[in-house]
């Protein structure tokens, strides 16, 4: 049975409310995603939700992602829109909130297809390396602002034209470990998998717990190697009997 | 190193802005579509303003990233925003939001999308409102400027130091403003010392000198002083300027001579990007 590790942790001196990524799967259809709220709009926290949530339930595909996005962003625009907003929230409101969506859908016949947009990442893992990696696999790429996706259409409009909207197919094998992240920590990992000629997955030495993951975050953000943001970590270990 | 502070609500940053409000700001501006550079100084000011509170508004409100002051200088040198007391021209950007002076419906065109533009009304709030009259009391200004920052930053010893903006469109008549723009500029925290860029405005169809290095391409004494007075740009900074499209290199200062309207907004944009807001 396909089952996920799931770690978060939001940013120092935030509150577990002040969130703004989203991890959400589906084990049924076998679909996994995490979006990244851009810590600049506000609203941020429910367009990701959004995002992921369509994602696992199927609803958003890379050939009609703009048109996929349209209930979307109708049912983000009205939740927001209810409320009674002061002036900045209204003018935030009209610009929009933005988020990076990793997705990753496995298919029959160990066959595995992704869409991502911004910069939350996945690592495919095989043999103790980095075999895959998108929509980036440069650790200096992170410091650049990429397109995301906007919970307004018209923010929309360049995505496909720019090249925004990553996607890749490809096969999976007994013991690869697929690896879902938000931007910060996806960083992170690219930098100092890179960098050490131990396993890929040693990178993430923290025993496999809330705790141990807080831990392991703290420690790293001390050390200036995490910037200090918002984490996200979906793990999937593919075991033998997952094609089934 | 200096100028690597994350700015968060328990270690804020600090945005001062000090702005010439003599009467030759009444004049024309270049680039101002026929308005007086305190009119199209004042709507820059207040649309800065409402950037950085948009840029700190969130879900449940807007966080206190950042204390904003701003000290007009002219007839007399005060605090421009009446929300501020009359011994401290900071607050904090919460209370700036929360209290605009007023809070207009303007009309301005936005994407529609579908690669065209549509008319949309948006809130513009009003803190300040132009004026311009008196002479040029610059060195006063950065002298209640000091003053103002010495508190903040005793009370703010980790944080990213304060950022000044001096905005003028003529010489100081209160003398030399250099020894006060130092002493401005000595104040620090742990994080380094306190930054003051200047921008000088034009009324007349010039090439602009942004963001200079040297001060060999300045053409008088009176720019050579704003050069003088002006902070070396930290990284982030340079890197925002480089990123504009702006030949920057080590020693680049935060400074732009003969503005038109375009310039200064894009030398304040570029100016106010935090380093690391988290």
């Amino acid at each position: 049975m396909l089952e996920p590790s799931v770690f978060r942790l939001a940013k120092d001196g935030s509150t577990r409310a002040e969130y703004e990524d989203a991890i959400a799967w589906s084990r049924r259809r076998r679909r996994f995603a995490v979006a990244d709220g851009a810590s600049a709009s506000a609203f941020a926290r429910r367009w990701a939700q959004l995002l992921v949530r369509a994602y696992v339930s199927g609803a958003l595909a890379a050939e009609t992602l703009e048109d996929d996005l349209a209930p979307l962003q109708q049912r983000w625009s009205a939740e927001v829109e209810q409320r009674n907003l002061p002036w900045y929230a209204v003018e935030q409101a009209r610009r929009g909130a933005f988020a990076a969506l990793v997705g990753l859908t496995l298919h029959d016949n160990a066959t595995w297809s992704a869409l991502a947009v911004g910069d939350a990442c996945l690592f495919l893992v095989r043999d103790d390396e980095v075999h895959t990696a998108l929509p980036l696999s440069d650790p200096e790429a992170f410091g650049n602002h990429p397109l995301l996706l906007g919970s307004r259409a018209a923010a929309n409009t360049c995505l496909r034209a720019d090249g925004a909207i990553v996607t890749r197919t490809g096969t999976w094998q007994a013991g690869d470990t697929f690896l879902l992240m938000s931007d910060a920590l996806a960083a992170t990992f690219i930098h100092l998998a890179r960098s050490r000629s131990e396993s890929a997955l040693k990178v993430l030495e923290f025993d496999r717990s809330a705790r141990g993951f807080r831990r392991w975050v703290g420690s790293l953000r001390s050390e200036r190697v995490l910037r200090n943001d918002d984490v996200s970590l979906l793990w999937l270990a593919m075991p033998s009997d997952a094609a089934a | 190193m200096a100028y690597q502070a994350d700015i968060s609500r328990s270690n804020p940053g600090c945005f001062l802005f000090l702005l010439d409000q003599s009467g030759s700001m009444a004049d024309g501006f270049s680039g101002g579509a026929g308005h007086s550079k305190a009119d199209e100084l004042a709507t820059i000011i207040n649309r800065l303003l409402a950037s950085l509170v948009i840029r700190c508004s969130k879900d449940e409100g807007v966080r206190d990233y950042f204390d904003v002051g701003v000290i007009g200088y002219g007839s007399s040198v005060k605090r421009a925003l009446t929300i501020a007391s009359e011994d401290n021209p900071i607050v904090p950007i919460s209370r700036l939001a929360n209290e605009p002076l007023r809070v207009e419906d303007r009309v301005q065109k936005v994407p529609d999308g579908a690669g065209g533009l549509v008319e949309q009304t948006v809130k513009f709030p009003i803190w300040v409102d132009p004026h311009a009259n008196g002479g040029t009391p610059m060195t006063e200004a950065l002298s209640q400027g000091r003053q103002a920052l010495s508190t903040w930053v005793q009370q703010h010893s980790t944080a990213f130091p304060p950022v000044v903006f001096n905005i003028t469109d003529g010489e100081a008549t209160d003398g030399d403003p250099c020894h006060a723009a130092q002493a401005l500029q000595s104040l620090a925290t742990d994080d380094g010392e306190a930054l003051l860029f200047n921008v000088h405005l034009s009324d007349r169809r010039a090439p602009s000198v942004e963001f200079p290095a040297s001060d060999e391409t300045l053409p008088d004494s009176f720019a050579r002083r704003l050069f003088s007075m002006s902070s070396t740009l930290p990284p982030h900074l340079q890197s925002a300027a480089r990123q504009e499209g702006y030949a920057v290199e080590d020693g680049t200062r935060g400074f732009v001579f003969n503005a038109d309207a375009a310039a200064v907004i894009q030398f304040l944009d570029i100016g106010t990007r935090p380093a690391n807001l988290r």
